[in-house]
């Protein structure tokens, strides 16, 4: 029934990072002036972490289901 | 502009096909094909998070502070991301054991407590009561701004318009319909709504889309793409701060991120679509990235929307509106009045969800308890009471719906949109630290938890709810600026003069210290009671264990009692099913007289806690099945199970002192071998050498007779008597040796018997008169005394004598020998005490003298080695003890040596141990 160790500590671990990356100091860190395509460098970042870390969220929670699946079938 | 009629008309058509939407769910779930069972359903229904205060008020937010409206949708995001540790944990509790809101949840976790429960609820509803309001002023203000565009819509226009004209009143009333229609259509033992959460899953599409349509609008037909967008943004002065952090936003950013947090596992409706509305734990998985997606999506054009209304709109322009006014402004009134739908379905599906969550905390939680506890009411022996519950639920949602209304015709002109929304939040965040506190620490009690509960909102109230009450004029500002009695401490946004903060921060760092403080201090000094130990555990360690049932019912209801209850709580139909399920998964009887069993009792107490909460389930039950709560068995075999460890540990305590006492009488038995092995060695060198002495003379005597035939008679006479004479003291000496060794093994033949020691004495030196005269040895003897008897070996006795005596003559001063033998009769026993005027023997000599071999005295070179084997003393001590008696020396050097043997009265015949 449990998944590795590793796997949850992974889901915990990147709930800690999008935490720490979203809040100050590390949110003032690119609040820059100027663009990236276009677009003021902080809204950049944000959207663009947030959809990083919902892709990993898929990634390891897919994992996280197959492991418990595979733990319930056995 | 657009006219009031079209307005309306559209308003209608789509309250209508929620309406449709919600019947056509809940006749698919009851035909048992429900499609609302799937993870994207799951998933937009938990989005009714985002209500008309993200779908307007988010916009708002950009246009005062920039991107700081983000923190709202990030929290939940990270709680979403961590969905493993605390969200899976939550859905497992509250599936096990049938969770039906956040009062319940937190009330069963401690306890089932009916106060805990009640608590809650009234924070829930007085912190969700602005929330409303706030929903129905946005669906008013949208309709003013549809209708009236141009006018200022800050105005305070409520409190002028009657109240039928009040569009906020129609949205009230059409949402409490719906309410009522879907949320209380009859009472589930799941409580589930398949029907509502249909109608909001599909709101949640519809507002998604409207908010998309007009950011595609803004950005792409508007502006020539985000980036002209932006670039434009950047030189205009008012909007080109936005774009960054804005200063000193520290604080404010950490506070929002926590209340959003905090927000999504607390809010009463969140929780209820959360974890009450789930229907397979799986769907949790899907909506652990799908939701954060669905947020990123809404907020994508948020800024944007924002910077285009600063742009193009007019400064009096309220920019909590900019969703509906930027396309307004642009002449666009269908996408104008596609925004307002997308707004309407923000406010609808978060008042139809809170209302529904609300009302089942109102009617399990506040209600039925309060109901319960009125005894003249006998609500325990009534018949059907499915209608009582529908009734209370229906009446808590119009309650809970107007409650809004009410604030928002009294209050609603006041703050803007988002302050309202984070007012609501921060009341239900004091719910964070006895729910997770709770999930993670078994050692949180019911008492902890009121108190901090308490404290939390009493500070939530005073620092936030009081001048927000200020602001709408309700009561004096002066009690804001002075603080209460006009002392500067009591100030609610600067209590204990904390000033510099903002009021929301204060607000927060207040509530949530004492709120916590208090819950952690009194619980660590507070006691469990049994259901609460046992709750605690089954929350703490909701994974370690299957099942997750707490069977701790043991009493004497009958199963019709059962029946009987459950059937006046869920109905006829609904509890014949579930107790017919229940009997033949399990191949129990499910009807009659018989007895219930405590499996039965928890089923049934799982049933009623599905429709009327933890609390009053319990409450119910026990007004049947009157018995302990927790039987003497099981409380003894838990107490035997406790009983057994420690015993175990004792047992292994006793075992290794057992243990270290054996090492020791090792150890010791060790050394004693070890001493024992060196004196082997040294007798055995002692008596080779003292077989040694008798050898060599008879041996070179022989050789000598051999070598010399021609000897002359007289010499060879006098070599044969010394071979003689060595020989015999030979054979003496094994012969010593073979006794001493035989009373050391105790394998000697002891003939103990009555014997008077005086007649044995002077027998003794009778026999060795001769002796004594043949070295002319002056003997005084001095035997008084009474008789006495000693049970001993009489020849034994004879042969501790002779020894005595005859090492006494052997030691006697050469020149002028004299020998002194008392004998004195003790209560107790016999003392011997035979002294001669010898050399004496030297203290340190004077134990060693009873060894073997040993010999006391110096003697002159001159002198022929006295003979004797030198283990007389050594047989007479062994002689001695044998008979529990004493001998020891007493001797001054150069006068003489004392010998004392003192035999007691033996009361027991002598055992031939020694």
């Amino acid at each position: 029934m449990t998944p590795p160790a590793k796997l949850t500590e992974r889901a915990l671990v990147l709930a800690l990072t999008a935490f720490l990356a979203w809040v100050p100091p590390l949110v003032g860190i690119f609040s820059l002036d100027g663009t990236l395509w276009g677009m003021p460098v902080l809204f950049v970042y944000f959207f663009v972490s947030w959809a990083v870390f919902i892709a990993l969220c898929a990634r390891i929670t897919r994992k996280l289901r197959q492991s418990a699946q595979q733990a319930e079938d056995t | 502009m657009l006219s009031s009629e079209v307005v309306i008309a559209v308003s209608l058509i789509y309250v209508g096909l929620l309406y449709a939407i919600a019947w056509w769910g809940d006749k698919r779930a009851r035909a048992g094909r429900s499609w609302v069972r799937n993870p994207t359903v799951y998933t937009l229904s938990i989005a009714v998070y985002c209500t008309s205060w993200t779908f307007y008020g988010a916009v708002g937010s950009a246009a005062r502070n920039g991107l700081e409206y983000l923190t709202i949708y990030l929290g939940p995001t990270i709680i979403f991301l961590g969905w493993w540790f605390l969200l899976r944990k939550m859905l497992r509790i509250s599936k096990a054991h049938r969770i039906t809101s956040i009062a319940d949840f937190i009330s069963s976790r401690y306890g089932k407590s009916t106060q805990l429960s009640m608590l809650v609820t009234l924070i829930a509803v007085i912190g969700t009561t602005p929330y409303i309001a706030l929903q129905l002023k946005a669906v008013a203000t949208s309709y003013t701004v549809l209708t009236v565009w141009g006018s200022s819509v800050s105005e305070p226009f409520v409190s002028t318009s009657h109240i039928f004209a009040d569009s906020g009143f129609w949205a009230a009333t059409g949402l409490a319909l719906f309410g009522i229609l879907f949320g209380t259509r009859f009472i589930d033992a799941d409580e589930h709504h398949e029907g509502m959460v249909a109608a909001i899953a599909f709101e949640s599409l519809v507002k998604l889309f409207a908010l998309l349509a007009v950011g595609i609008f803004v950005c792409f037909f508007m502006f020539s793409g985000l980036g002209d967008l932006f670039s434009q943004a950047a030189q205009a002065p008012r909007t080109a701060g936005l774009l960054k952090l804005q200063p000193d936003s520290g604080t404010r950013w950490f506070t929002l991120m926590a209340l959003s947090m905090a927000a999504i596992l607390t809010l009463p409706r969140q929780f209820q679509v959360i974890v009450v509305e789930n229907v397979d734990e799986r769907h949790l998985a899907t909506a652990a990235w799908a939701f954060p997606a669905y947020l990123l999506l809404m907020n994508l054009f948020v800024l944007p929307i924002a910077l285009a209304g600063m742009g193009v709109l007019p400064a009096w322009a309220d920019p909590d509106f900019f969703v509906l006014s930027v396309p307004l402004s642009q002449g666009q009134s269908f996408l104008a009045l596609a925004a307002y739908v997308g707004g309407l379905s923000a406010s609808t599906s978060m008042v139809i969800v809170a209302a529904i969550a609300l009302s089942t905390m109102v009617c399990n939680d506040l209600v039925i308890p309060a109901l319960l506890r009125l005894r003249w009411l006998r609500l325990t022996e009534r018949g059907d009471l499915t209608g009582l519950l529908l009734f209370i639920r229906r009446a808590s949602i119009v309650l809970v719906v107007f409650m809004g209304y009410i604030y928002y015709r009294s209050a609603g002109a006041g703050d803007a949109l988002a302050e309202i929304g984070l007012i609501s939040f921060a009341a239900t965040t004091q719910f964070i630290p006895i729910m997770v506190g709770g999930l993670f620490w078994k050692g949180g009690t019911k008492t902890g938890a009121l108190a901090g509960l308490s404290a939390g909102f009493a500070i939530w109230a005073y620092t936030l709810l009081l001048p927000s009450f200020a602001d709408s004029g309700w009561i004096d500002p002066k009690l804001i600026t002075d603080g209460a009695f006009g002392h500067p401490w009591l100030r609610p946004e600067a209590l204990f003069g904390l000033d510099h903060f903002a009021p929301l921060t204060h607000a927060l760092i207040w509530s949530m210290a004492l709120n916590a403080g208090c819950f952690i201090v009194i619980s660590l000094f507070t006691n469990q009671g049994g259901l609460e130990r046992i709750q605690a555990t089954l929350f703490v360690d909701a994974f370690s264990r299957k099942g997750g049932e707490t069977v701790i019912w043991r009493s004497s209801a009958t199963i019709d009692d059962l029946y009987e209850l459950v059937e006046r709580f869920l109905g006829r139909e609904r509890a014949y099913h579930a107790f017919y399920d229940y009997g033949t998964s399990r191949h129990t009887a499910w009807r009659g007289k018989g007895e219930a069993n405590a499996d039965m009792i928890a089923f049934s107490e799982r049933l009623l806690a599905g429709s009327i909460g933890a609390a009053s389930a319990r409450v119910m039950v026990s007004s049947v099945a009157k018995g302990e709560m927790v039987s003497l068995d099981e409380v003894l075999e838990i107490l035997e199970e406790t009983s057994h460890v420690i015993e175990h540990s004792q047992r292994l305590e006793q075992k290794s002192r057992a243990l270290e006492r054996a090492a020791a009488e090792l150890r010791a038995a060790n050394d004693r071998l070890k001493e024992l092995d060196r004196l082997k060695d040294e007798f055995l060198t002692m008596v080779s050498h003292e077989f040694r002495t008798p050898l060599t003379s008879i041996r070179s005597f022989s050789e000598i007779l051999v070598d010399t035939p021609d000897l002359e008679a007289e010499r060879t006479e006098r070599f044969l008597n010394v071979i003689v004479r060595e020989s015999e003291r030979l054979t003496r000496l094994i012969d010593d040796h073979l006794d001493l060794a035989r009373l050391e093994a105790g394998h000697s033949d002891w003939q103990p018997r009555d014997v008077d020691p005086k007649a044995v004495l002077r027998e003794t030196i009778d026999a060795l008169e001769g002796l004594f005269n043949s070295r002319n040895t002056k003997l005084r003897v001095d035997i008084g005394g009474d008789t006495v008897h000693l049970f001993v070996d009489r020849d034994r006795l004879t042969q501790v004598f002779i020894n005595l005596l005859s090492n006494a003559a052997k030691f006697a001063n050469p020149e002028k020998p004299e020998v002194f033998v008392r004998g004195a009769t003790h209560k107790d026993g016999y003392l011997v005490s035979i002294s001669d005027n010898g050399a004496g023997i030297a203290s340190d000599e004077a134990q060693l003298i009873f060894n073997k071999f040993a010999r006391g005295g110096k003697y002159p070179g001159d002198k022929p080695r006295p003979s004797g084997s030198g283990l007389g003393l050594a047989i007479s001590k062994h002689v001695v003890e044998h008979c529990h008696g004493k001998i020891w020396v007493e001797s001054k050097p150069g006068r003489g040596a004392t010998f004392n043997v003192f035999i007691p009265v033996a009361t027991a015949p002598v055992t031939h141990t020694v």
